[in-house]
């Protein structure tokens, strides 16, 4: 497994963190589809994990992240209210969370570490923290 | 509440035991309503998603995620007899499945 590092700098109080892994290779037959698990992914995560360098490390990785919040927050939500729409490498990302999730979740935002494992077959890791709004108990 | 006819629960019956087996690349005769998803078959909830992908797409089913969600913290779905118990429910209530006695 991959070892990281992870500095970050949030005004925001934290309050959770979920991690989750999965194989990109349970994810290649379904990018045959025009919107494969469209109640998992939006069309934007498609559109971006299609237009990516390895589509479906892309569209495991948001999965991933999803799984992760989920696990963050302990409370069922609408997958595609959680989108994953970039991946820059060695740096967190910013999960774009919809209204709904937030206010059930009582989170104003999150980010995502995403790594893959140096195994064979690698496989992909997210591990996501969540944090309130400043100010809310 | 609705109720699946006989013809339409066997049917549910088949797709489920047919997909643990070809998934998890099991004798299908080795499934019984009480293996165990996780500890037997080395099954996840990807399995469980990709399965409710199956069922939505062939009975045009709504259901959302949350729902389901909901739903699985109240009565989880742990050995194929109970995933065919929930999807049984899905197809016949939809987002409906909450107000369902369980």
């Amino acid at each position: 497994m991959t070892s990281f590092q992870w500095n970050f700098d949030s005004a925001q109080p934290f309050c959770g963190a979920g991690i989750d892994a999965e194989s990109p290779s349970r994810f290649v037959s379904a990018l045959c589809e025009d919107h494969p698990f469209p109640f998992i992914f939006t069309k934007d995560e498609i559109s971006f994990a299609k237009g990516s360098a390895e589509p479906a490390f892309s569209l495991c990785a948001a999965f991933c992240c999803k799984e992760a919040l989920f696990k963050a927050t302990g409370i069922p939500y609408n997958f595609t209210e959680c989108e994953l729409i970039e991946l820059p490498k060695h740096k967190s990302v910013s999960l774009r969370l919809g209204k709904e999730l937030r206010e059930e979740a009582g989170i104003s935002s999150a980010i995502a570490h995403i790594s893959r494992t140096e195994t064979e077959p690698s496989e992909v890791v997210a591990v996501v923290l969540t944090f309130r709004a400043d100010g809310d108990k | 509440m609705a109720v699946l006819d006989p013809v339409k629960q066997q049917e549910i019956r088949d797709t489920v035991y047919t997909y643990f087996s070809e998934e998890c690349d099991v004798d299908r005769a080795s499934i019984t309503d009480g293996t165990n998803i996780i500890d037997d078959l080395e099954g996840d909830s990807l399995m469980l998603l990709s399965l409710l992908e199956i069922f939505r797409k062939k009975h045009r089913l709504s259901i959302e995620l949350k729902t389901l969600g909901k739903h699985l913290m109240k009565k989880p779905a742990s050995t194929v007899g109970e995933v065919i118990e929930l999807t049984s429910k899905i197809v016949a209530h939809g987002d409906d499945i909450l107000s369902v006695e369980l």
